[in-house]
């Protein structure tokens, strides 16, 4: 009886518990994760893996020496170091392919031009979580934003596409899913986008003229970002379709200092 | 055309120029960012507020990282960083002496999901949602832990005793003193509850 009991009462506090889904961790948290190697820690001498654990009595002198080391050894502040950034870096990152790079990123490079993004070196990647269910960010003003860069990435798990703006501001970014033919928003053309599923990210209000010079298509054929193609910048709303390889599971975000949009969509 | 350089994302994903690649404190920030998400549900679970979870996730990561040196192998990153995460959050529920105690309310229906989990705090709103979980908030801190490691992370009273650093029949004990406790608030007798 008093087991029975026992065991309902365990069992419901199990499903009270596990009930609903939970947030994932803040940025804030990632950031100050990501800003950790600027601190000392002992694993330069003790090494956390498999290296030598020094003794006690030596300890206090040796990580004094070790965060001497540290400081001597860490790159510089000023500028990228070696596989330097989880987004890319330019140089740094374009040409630290010893680092553990992913498969599919080393591989699917279709030009060195689109290839800034591709991990080098430290790679952070948080577990992909799908968030379909937010479909819009809003805008932060009432105003025309301009568009400034648009950028694609592939990391390990996501493909990333980046909208940069002027300034502080954004304009608002709708995504939906989308199913070809697709055409020109001004001239009613039909534009082709590789891919098997599809995302049509729409800014509102938003321009690219005269502020955005970069392409109209990319083909970076990432693992699963297949094709990212505008196909408006007309009356307000710059329009956006990404061809998937497979999935079309993403989360979006937004950035500041300047003010970007970020859209992932999970990677094989 | 595009851009070759990515300076504005460098910017939220961290200064990680200033970590060496390939050595120890790189396998250290992947691990971490592996279970980052798992251990701030864990410390928002344990201290049933986001702000504190992210604050207490905050410490034990720093903490962690100081101490890397004291972990040998990366198989046992989890339990390891566990340990630091679940000492924080003690830390913390002793300083708070005692949770907030929140009344149960007869007319709250347990089944009910949480319609937006974003509507205040999403810890708060799963450890006052359902009467048994509600009144975890009567039994010590250290009871506490127990159950959420026990029953949340799933953990057996081994692996909790690893996180908490105790016996295994200490684990044991202090389950049963809580299910006793819940128990006797869930059944409502008369003066039940207070300790």
């Amino acid at each position: 009886m008093n087991d029975d009991t026992n065991a309902d009462l365990e069992q419901r506090l199990r499903d009270g518990l596990r009930k609903s889904a939970l947030p994932t961790a803040p940025d804030a948290l990632r950031q100050r994760l990501a800003r950790l190697p600027s601190e000392p820690h002992s694993s330069r001498l003790a090494s956390v893996f498999g290296g030598l654990r020094l003794a006690a009595l030596a300890s206090a002198a040796a990580v004094a020496i070790a965060f001497v080391l540290v400081v001597r050894a860490l790159p510089g502040s000023s500028g990228p170091g070696p596989g330097a950034s989880f987004a890319g870096g330019g140089p740094a990152s374009a040409t630290g392919s010893t680092a553990p790079t992913p498969t599919a990123a080393a591989t699917a490079r279709p030009s060195p031009s689109e290839a800034f993004d591709a991990p080098g070196g430290v790679v952070l990647t948080p577990p992909f979580t799908c968030d379909v269910s937010s479909s819009v960010i809003p805008a932060t003003t009432t105003g025309v934003v301009p568009l400034t860069d648009v950028r694609v990435g592939t990391h390990l798990g996501f493909d990333r596409i980046v909208f940069e703006f002027a300034g502080s501001q954004r304009p608002q970014l709708t995504v939906a899913m989308a199913d070809p033919p697709f055409v020109g928003d001004a001239n009613g053309q039909k534009v082709n986008v590789a891919g098997k599923e599809f995302l049509s990210l729409k800014l509102y209000d938003a321009s690219g003229y005269p502020t955005y010079t970069g392409p109209d298509a990319f083909s970076p054929r990432y693992p699963n970002l297949a094709a990212l193609v505008n196909t408006g910048d007309y009356e307000g709303y710059v329009t956006w379709i990404a061809g998937l390889a497979s999935s079309r599971c993403y989360r979006i975000s937004t950035l500041t200092g300047p003010s970007r949009i970020v859209l992932d969509v999970q990677a094989p | 055309m595009l851009s070759r350089v990515a300076p504005t994302l460098e910017q939220r994903e961290g200064d990680l120029g200033t970590a060496a690649a390939g050595d120890a404190g790189e396998r250290f920030l992947r691990l971490a960012n592996g279970e980052l998400d798992r251990a701030y549900r864990l410390a928002g679970m344990i201290l049933g507020d986001r702000h504190e979870a992210e604050d207490a996730t905050q410490d034990a990561l720093i903490r962690a990282w100081r101490s890397a040196g004291a972990l040998r192998d990366p198989a046992g990153f989890q339990a390891w960083f566990d340990r630091i995460l679940v000492n924080v959050c003690r830390d913390r529920l002793r300083r708070r002496r005692r949770i907030t105690f929140v009344a149960i309310d007869p007319e709250a229906d347990p089944s009910t999901e949480l319609s937006t989990p974003d509507r205040g705090d999403p810890f708060r709103a799963i450890l006052d949602r359902d009467q048994v979980v509600r009144a975890m908030a009567r039994v010590s801190p250290d009871e506490r832990l127990v159950l959420i490691l026990h029953y949340w992370a799933d953990l057996t009273l081994d692996g909790v005793a690893e996180r908490l650093g105790w016996p295994v029949g200490t684990v044991k004990s202090r389950l049963h003193h809580a299910l006793n406790e819940i128990r006797r608030v869930v059944d409502g007798p008369p003066g039940g509850g207070t300790r």
